[in-house]
């Protein structure tokens, strides 16, 4: 699904480049739950931003379900994202002046999906996360697990092949970051390949590999 | 130190650090303080302000009105102000003025001709007003006969006089007589004309026929201690059908038309005025908004450091203390600039006004007018700037921690406020600018009216004739004869004329007629027509053009059949369908006068360009000398270059003989088009201000409300949002503000505008084409407004804008 050969990302400073990945070269095949795991500033964040194509200014070879994303327009770019990526982030990064049904529902309008058809896909998914008696709340009104789950099923609304998730449990408590996980192991077991960013050992179990940063280089 | 002064100090250097923001409040607030301000002032003057005489809200202006003629503000009778003057109950005088122009000489300089008005003797008591210096007319002084003393304006005195305060009794030289000074009036004195230079007694003899039927006075009456205007009216009306049957060759037909004197001084540049006030109240307005929206703005971006601060202990009023400070600065900063601009505002509309703005002597920058701005300005910056202080003590400090902790957005109810304010801005913006944009093709109507001459590469001087040693008649068209080759032969000159009377400068005289050959009607149902007397070249040189017929020749002479040319509105009522060529008018002059027909020429506006065209016969100067006589000069190139030589000519011929009024073509149509210029002029620089505090407002909201939401369109774009997408989520917030804000302010100038009616010229108030131009400029300024953040927007990047705070 996924093939990078010598990705590398770096900032033009005063005293040279200052690499932020270096060489990156990997597989992810589809169906996988892969981990990226490293200390702070290895570069784990970034490189999920170039497997989500939220990031253009990098070097190397990006393949992504046969599509040679480095020869891609932008525009191209997050054409591939919208039909095939699901983004969870740390922070949630609901949206605070929509509602849940209104958050759940962006991805889809961003697809040019009907809306009697998105009608019937968001109400589907606020039943599958048991959200329904949240749709009407503002985000603000819902505890961070809650939000976090919001995110999840905004992120799988559009039924993406791929899951990018960043730190997807780190400000939720431990009970609340299982219950994500768990969402997470099923996702991936009805066929979605997942890819997350974590500090977590236990959360880096649910998956089946882990590919470790450090500096920036894969080791 | 004083924890104030630390507070001011802080606020001087947190303003400075946003001076962007603190400039563009600054100018809102300057250019809302400074309009308000300066209109007021006008507004006061003109409006507000009592006349400055006794009582004179009980004084009354009378004029007259013919029925069957439908033509009404006509001059009195001087039997009229005799009989209303004895038989009347309801007013305790009448007092009787005629307008006209003497020519002071002597003194070794060169003659001067100046305004005056010959007046009852009990006109400055029933005015209530004294002479400065020395008295009025005694009523022994205003008996028929030629009068021998006279009144000096303030400013006559200090300009010709040099201010001598022994110029009582001194001798004076006004038209060839003279005078003896008796009194000089105070400062800015005038009853209706302003800028009258010198008064004398009338005496009026009203046992001579033409003195008593003549129809030359403007009265004015006082209203008798318990007497109301209405009783006043009803009396004038029954009396008017009395003097009827007592004098139906005079009075058949006619009635008084008896007003307050301040509406008819004032009346008619009300409306004017109330609506350029009601376009600077929404001027106001928007610049509170703006102001408000900024403030909001700044205040919803300090809500955190806020929270903190309380969070640290600081007691509410310690908060609200700080931003107080910060915020009346602001205000007072701007009330500050205000009051400069509103003084230079009026002493520019004081300088440049329109003549014909009544009272603009009196206007001046008044500071409780000036005060109340600020006010108003203060209240709004202090009101909108303590929005953050006003959000904490209602006990949402957890909130405003949390949310900011968070990066999100500041709330729904600020930014619900911030983009009311400025649907507000747009819907105020847009009645000010459909306003001014109807004034404005409103103005244009009028100046592509053809006025029926050419106003292009013409001088004009008067050269008044009364009392100099060209006074008697057949030295006025000698002197004419003299002096017109010489001004033909000057370099640049391509053609000479001389007319009593110039388009556009005036009714002045008129003359009642009948068709000589057709029954004649009785003398109250004859129709009047504009005189002119007019040399040889005239037309031509005015380019007036000549439709039928000939124009006057040198073999045109006293001695010769009296001739008249016709102008083309006269041709058409009494000749429709035929050739007034040939026929015979019977003039009403003294003597009678009848006059054949030779020539048609076009019709000219006499007094305004919108003005009703009248009936206009010229006659040959040589066959009726006026008194004055007005030289038109074509010109090959600037005309106003030619005016020293023309001067010259003229004093080399007579050094006395006075050269008054010199102006261009140009300038006689500016003045006829000057108060609807001015009108124009003011509300169309609201109309731009409006236009661009709303630019600044809209702006200045989606700006902040992209800095706002640059999270969320980082969100929007992992999700997968286009860059058109962005473009299109920032700039449909922007369109949905215009479009609320543009559908109130049509609504608004639905019913706005219908105020303007009398201003307008060929325009309907609600005219389409205006309403649809101004909508959809301020629709694409609030587009290209908010297209700059929309910009930004696209451009973020959104990795960095997920990581925004």
């Amino acid at each position: 699904m996924i093939t990078l050969r010598n990705v590398e990302k770096f900032y033009e400073g005063g005293y040279g480049r200052t690499y932020v990945l270096r060489r990156i070269s990997m597989e992810i095949r589809e169906g996988e739950f892969v981990t990226i795991m490293g200390p702070s500033g290895a570069g784990k964040s970034t490189l999920l931003s170039i497997l989500g194509m939220l990031d253009a200014a990098w070097t190397g070879e990006f393949e992504f379900v046969n599509h040679q994303v480095h020869r891609m327009k932008p525009k191209d770019r997050v054409e591939l994202n919208k039909k095939y990526i699901g983004f969870v982030f740390q922070s949630y990064h609901l949206i605070d002046n929509l509602t849940v049904y209104e958050n759940l529902d962006i991805p889809l309008s961003y697809r040019n999906v009907k809306s009697s058809e998105r009608a019937a896909i968001v109400c589907d998914s606020l039943d599958r996360f048991h959200i329904v008696g949240k749709r009407d709340l503002y985000p603000s009104q819902l505890s961070g697990g809650q939000q976090q789950l919001v995110a999840v099923a905004r992120a799988v609304i559009a039924s993406p092949k791929l899951i990018l998730a960043d730190e997807p449990t780190g400000n939720l408590h431990s009970s609340q970051g299982k219950e994500i996980m768990e969402l997470f192991k099923k996702l991936n077991e009805e066929g979605t390949t997942i890819v997350q960013v974590t500090h977590s050992h236990d959360n880096a179990a649910y998956g089946h590999r882990v590919v470790n940063l450090a500096d920036g280089w894969i080791v | 130190m004083h924890p104030l002064v630390g507070d001011l100090r802080r606020g001087v250097r947190l303003w400075w650090k946003s001076r962007g923001l603190a400039a563009l409040a600054l100018v809102a607030l300057a250019l809302g303080i400074g309009a308000t301000t300066a209109i007021f002032s006008v507004v006061n003057a003109v409006l507000l302000q009592p006349l400055p005489f006794r009582d004179a809200s009980r004084l009354l202006a009378i004029f007259e009105k013919n029925i069957p003629q439908q033509k009404s503000d006509l001059y009195v009778a001087g039997i009229n102000i005799y009989e209303w003057r004895r038989r009347s109950l309801t007013v305790s005088g009448v007092a009787g003025i005629f307008d006209g122009k003497m020519t002071l000489t002597g003194g070794g300089v060169e003659g001067e001709e100046l305004k005056s008005e010959r007046v009852s003797a009990n006109l400055f008591p029933l005015l209530g007003v004294q002479p400065v210096l020395g008295r009025g007319f005694l009523a022994s002084e205003d008996v028929p006969g030629p009068a021998s003393v006279a009144v000096l304006s303030y400013e006559l005195w200090q300009r010709r006089f040099g201010g001598d305060p022994s110029i009582p009794g001194k001798s004076i030289r006004l038209r060839g007589s003279d005078y003896t000074v008796v009194g000089v009036m105070p400062p800015g004195f005038s009853v209706i004309e302003p800028g009258v230079d010198v008064w004398t007694p009338l005496n009026f003899d009203i046992n001579d026929p033409r003195v008593a039927s003549g129809r030359s006075l403007t009265a004015i009456a006082r209203l008798r201690p318990g007497v109301t205007f209405e009783q006043a009216v009803s009396e004038f009306d029954s009396m008017g059908a009395s003097l009827e049957a007592a004098y139906p060759a005079i009075d058949s037909g006619y009635r008084a038309i008896v007003r307050p004197l301040a509406e008819h001084i004032v009346g008619k540049t009300r409306q004017a005025l109330l609506v350029l006030l009601a376009a600077v109240g929404l001027l106001l307005g928007i610049a509170c908004a703006n102001v408000a929206n900024l403030l909001l703005a700044r205040g919803a971006t300090r809500r955190k450091e806020i929270a903190v601060r309380a969070a640290l202990g600081a007691s509410r009023l310690r908060i609200t203390m700080q931003l107080l400070a910060e915020s009346v600065l602001l205000a007072l900063a701007g009330g500050a600039l205000g009051a400069v601009l509103a003084a230079g505002a009026v002493t520019l509309v004081a300088r440049l006004g329109p003549a014909n703005l009544p009272r603009l002597a009196q206007i001046h920058a008044d500071w409780r007018l000036l005060l109340f701005a600020v006010v108003i300005s203060v209240l709004t910056g202090v009101l909108f700037g303590m929005a953050p202080a006003l959000q904490i003590s209602s006990g949402n400090l957890n909130a405003a921690l949390v949310e900011s902790g968070r990066g999100g957005t500041v709330g729904r109810s600020g930014r619900m406020l911030r983009s009311g304010l400025v649907v507000l801005e747009i819907a105020l913006a847009l009645v000010v600018l459909i306003g001014a944009t109807l004034l404005a093709r409103s103005f244009n109507r009028l100046r592509s009216v053809n006025p029926g001459f050419e106003a292009s590469h013409l001088l004009t001087c008067r050269l008044p004739f009364s009392g100099g040693r060209n006074a008697a008649p057949p030295r006025r068209v000698a002197f004419l004869h003299d002096v017109m080759p010489r001004l033909a032969a000057l370099p640049g000159v391509r053609g000479v004329g001389a007319s009593n009377g110039l388009p556009l400068a005036g009714l002045d005289v008129g003359v009642m007629f009948a068709i000589a050959d057709r029954p004649a009607p009785p003398p109250d149902q004859r129709p009047m027509a504009l005189t002119r007397s007019v040399t040889t070249d005239y037309f031509r040189v005015m380019d007036i053009p000549l439709l039928a017929g000939r124009e006057f020749t040198d073999a045109d002479t006293s001695q010769s059949p009296a001739v008249a040319v016709i102008d083309q509105a006269l041709a058409r009522r009494y000749w429709p369908g035929a050739s007034p060529l040939g026929g015979r008018l019977a003039l009403d002059w003294s003597p009678p006068v009848v006059a054949q027909v030779v020539g048609v020429v076009g019709t000219v506006k006499p007094e305004t360009v919108q003005g009703e065209d009248w009936a206009t016969i010229y006659s040959p100067y040589d066959q009726r000398p006026t008194s004055a006589a007005n030289i038109v000069i074509r010109t090959a190139g600037e005309p106003l270059a030619l005016a020293a030589s023309v001067r010259g000519e003229v004093r080399r011929l007579d050094p006395e003989q006075p050269v008054g009024e010199v102006r261009t073509g140009g300038e006689i149509v500016a003045r006829a088009v000057g108060g609807a210029r001015f009108n124009t002029l003011l509300l169309g620089l609201f109309g731009v201000i409006s236009f661009v505090l709303a630019a600044v407002g809209i702006y200045g909201v989606v700006s902040y409300d992209v800095g706002e939401r640059v999270q969320e369109l980082g969100i929007r774009m992992a999700l997968g949002a286009q860059k058109s997408d962005v473009l299109g989520l920032i700039l449909g917030h922007a369109v949905r503000l215009a479009a609320l804000g543009i559908a109130l302010g049509l609504a608004g100038a639905l019913v706005l505008t219908r105020l303007m009616t009398s201003m307008l010229f060929g325009v309907h108030p609600r005219d389409f084409g205006t309403y649809a131009a101004a909508a959809a400029g301020l629709a694409v300024v609030a587009l290209a407004a908010s297209y700059l953040p929309a910009r930004r927007a696209m451009g973020l990047d959104p990795i960095k804008a997920l990581r925004h705070e």
